[in-house]
């Protein structure tokens, strides 16, 4: 059996911790989960540093007594509303007398593609390459040993700001692990869930946590786009909280059994009895408006994914159209309302190819830690400054 | 709601609408082969490029273009060639439409020549002054990715130039595993038939509380042009429910929730003379009741004695909805303040929410619940921590007694 291998997520709602072990038939074997409501974290970002960490060291201990192994290392999913995305072309002149274009020129051309300046206190967190160019020769897969004058790669650029992804490194630090990589969790949820055909075919994947929502772009077999939302299932339930005079944990229990993200006409005049909390008189509301509530949030959001996403961007293929997942995934109906908004079938992606504890590969919640791990086992070498064109998950922020 | 006319003669002469249906090749042909025989006061007329298709029609106005480029049989769903033969016999398609006031085509999406001469034709059709419809039956999942593409592509084209575009998929008429390709075929005919004769029959039918096509015209603007179109009628003295009921759970508005999500909906009301008051509020107030409470629905109701103890609903349901810019109570307050006094200071808009101070003043963090005080997620101007039921203005029921 391989060395374990250990994922965390400080999420907006839980801190997930996982350990699995890479299976020789290149499946993951789960043998660790710690799970921790999460305290300290708002739209994915720390804002009490204490709590957070509190939160981190108890998932990590709940997944070592699980797991029964000492987790030293770990790969750190992270996101926030911060993160922005840009695409940035970058040419070179091809020097060789021949005009054979050698690794070397690659090199270059990716290294001028990635040259952005950014705005003050970001950093870059990806550079995923898209298409080289040799010439007017577009959409070249591979350039090594072809002929050309000038060559030029298109990069997608992730970009965020630097401080608020060092605060989840530390506090993962100060709760005594080091994190040897970390990355994007849309880019994690998207490698959990597609398979490869769904990938060249074209999809594209939302990941609704609780305080952002993710989202990455395959089309034409590259990753067309990617980025976050700073909005997320936290906001379904804070306007249901305030649009029906509920407290928090009223509306979440609300959202989940009895909420929808359509309206369903012959339901309208059903009435749900609100079980009484302290303080609070007995009551019923209306079906019609919680699911009003949540339709109008859930619409807007999936509206402003799709503008992310641009209307260029959309008119291409996606014959493996909307994939979501994570926990907001789990909401009924919100694949219909994402039919619609996008105009494309919709269903919901679960973890795929995991074994071992049954949670995980069940759970579209996992989608993100599930993703980190399949890309450790894939790359067994990936370290926090190493960089390979294969390497999607390239970080340069880590101990800086 | 439109309002009414001010003095409405039921014996006046009215000038009837030159309404066409225009079908598009074989499967436009198909779908509303038996509505001559139901609405036979409206006009109707056939192009295709298959010549054995064309034959079985059974219009008296049937047009077969480009012969000399594909010898009568078809184009192979080709929309670039079906264009081309449309482009070579301008003027006999521009003959079928003169004198026409409204011109609705039908086709269904993928094929050549829907997809190539229904655009063209919609072009025309709005250079001469039509107003131009297009129903238009999208294909199946099962038919294919090429086909589905294709039929995206020709929708785009047909929104171009149409008015208004009303979808027909045929994956929602489903009944069940076991209905055959016939009979969604012919259940798919039957409801375009019914939709677009109940449509046409309502804007020639004497009205009493008036809908225009210009009414029609103005909702659609603001859909994009793309809206679904169903109609349904009932009989007998449970007439109303029947046909409301009818109409909620009907497949092509998704089993009413499409009607529930929409911002625009028309309602053309079709019924006899003994139609009482009471029965029309009732079915105003029952589609209100469902609808989103910013949605924009114009009503028109249609009198006439043919129609006996009959009730006909015939619902536009728009597919997509601009939002307005500015939301329409700040407009109204803005308005007053401006009427009255504007060194005066500041007032709270009235509640929304009944006994929640919720829709005073979307900005204010006392909307935002769990995230105030937290830095805000901002994307074009907006609070996006500020419920979007109360920035976009969407009332909720007051709280119920009990």
């Amino acid at each position: 059996m391989s060395h374990p291998i250990a994922v965390l997520e400080i999420g907006t709602s839980e801190v997930r911790v996982l350990v699995a072990e890479p299976r020789e038939d290149g499946h993951l074997m789960i043998t660790g989960v710690g799970v921790a409501p999460s305290r300290g974290i708002r739209k994915s970002e720390v804002i009490d540093f204490d709590n957070a960490l509190a939160c981190v060291k108890s998932a990590i201990q709940e997944a070592e007594n699980n797991a029964q192994v000492s987790i030293q290392d770990v790969m750190l999913v992270f996101s926030g509303g911060h993160i922005r995305q840009l695409i940035n072309r970058g040419t070179v002149t091809v020097l060789s007398e021949n005009r054979v274009i050698q690794r070397e020129d690659m090199d270059d051309v990716m290294e001028n593609a990635r040259a952005v300046n950014l705005p003050p206190d970001h950093e870059i967190l990806h550079s995923i390459y898209q298409h080289f160019y040799i010439d007017d020769q577009p959409r070249v897969v591979n350039p090594d040993g072809m002929i050309g004058s000038r060559l030029s790669l298109d990069m997608l650029i992730l970009y965020g700001v630097r401080n608020r992804v060092r605060n989840l490194v530390h506090v993962a630090e100060e709760a005594a692990v080091e994190v040897a990589d970390a990355a994007f969790g849309g880019l994690c949820s998207a490698l959990a869930v597609l398979s490869r055909q769904q990938k060249e075919g074209g999809a594209i994947v939302i990941d609704l946590g609780a305080g952002t929502t993710d989202y990455v772009l395959y089309s034409e077999q590259i990753i067309a786009r990617a980025g976050s939302i700073a909005v997320g299932g936290d906001h379904v339930t804070n306007d249901i909280s305030l649009g029906l005079n509920l407290s928090g944990s009223q509306a979440e229990r609300l959202k989940r059994k009895h909420g929808a993200a359509m309206i369903d006409l012959g339901a309208r005049d059903r009435k749900i009895p609100i079980t009484p909390e302290s303080g609070y008189p007995v009551r019923e509301i209306q079906l019609r408006d919680l699911n009003t509530i949540m339709h109008a949030r859930m619409q807007e959001i999936f509206e402003l994914v799709k503008s992310d996403i641009g209307k260029e961007s959309l008119r291409r293929r996606f014959s493996a159209g909307v994939v979501l997942t994570g926990g907001g995934a789990r909401m009924a109906r919100a694949t219909e309302l994402a039919s619609r908004v996008f105009e494309m079938p919709c269903h919901i992606g679960l973890p795929k190819e995991v074994t071992g504890l049954a949670m995980p590969g069940e759970s579209p919640e996992y989608a993100a830690t599930v993703g980190m791990l399949k890309y450790a086992m894939r790359n067994p070498g990936a370290t926090s400054r190493g960089f390979s064109i294969k390497n999607i998950f390239k970080t340069l922020f880590l101990k800086a | 709601m439109s309002t009414p006319a001010p003095a409405f003669d039921p014996d006046a002469p009215r000038d009837p609408l030159r309404i066409l249906f225009l079908a598009l090749g074989n499967a436009g042909m198909q779908l509303i082969a038996h509505l001559p025989r139901r609405v036979p006061e409206l006009h109707y007329a056939a192009v295709d490029t298959d010549a054995q298709a064309l034959e079985a029609c059974k219009f008296e106005n049937k047009l077969l273009i480009g012969e000399g480029k594909t010898g009568g049989l078809g184009t192979g769903s080709n929309p670039d060639l079906a264009r081309q033969c449309a482009e070579a016999q301008d003027e006999e398609l521009v003959d079928l439409l003169r004198d026409m006031r409204v011109v609705i085509l039908v086709g269904g999406l993928g094929g050549g020549t829907c997809g190539g001469v229904g655009p063209y034709l919609a072009e025309r059709a709005r250079d001469m002054g039509c107003v131009v419809l297009a129903a238009v039956v999208r294909p199946m999942e099962a038919e294919g990715g090429h086909r589905r593409h294709a039929a995206d592509a020709a929708l785009a084209h047909f929104r171009e130039h149409c008015q208004a575009v009303t979808l027909f998929p045929l994956d929602v008429l489903r009944e069940d595993n076991g209905m055959t390709l016939q009979r969604l075929i012919s259940r798919c005919g039957l409801e375009i038939s019914r939709a677009l004769g109940g449509l046409a029959v309502l804007l020639r039918t004497g009205w009493l509380l008036p809908l225009t096509i210009q009414d029609i015209i103005q909702v659609m603007q603001r859909a994009d042009g793309y809206c679904r179109l169903v109609a349904v009628s009932s009989d007998g003295e449970d007439r109303m429910p029947d046909a409301l009921d009818t109409l909620f759970a009907h497949p092509l508005i998704d089993k009413g929730s499409l009607l529930a999500h929409s911002g625009g909906v028309v309602i053309g009301i079709l019924c006899g003379p003994k139609t009482t008051v009471r029965e029309l509020e009732h079915i105003s107030a029952e589609i209100r009741s469902v609808l989103r409470s910013d949605a924009e629905l114009k009503i028109g109701v249609a009198q006439d004695e043919r129609f006996g103890s009959h009730l006909a609903l015939v619902a536009m349901v728009a597919e997509r909805w601009s939002e307005r810019a500015v939301a329409l109570e700040v407009v109204n307050q803005k308005e007053t303040d401006e009427d009255t006094d504007e060194e005066a200071a500041p007032t709270d808009p009235k509640l929304v929410q009944g006994e929640i101070d919720l829709g005073a003043n979307a900005n204010a963090n006392h909307a935002r619940g769990r995230f105030k005080g937290a830095e805000p997620t901002i994307v074009e101007g907006m609070d996006l921590d500020t419920p979007t039921f109360i920035r976009k203005g969407i009332r909720l029921s007051p709280p119920i007694k009990r």
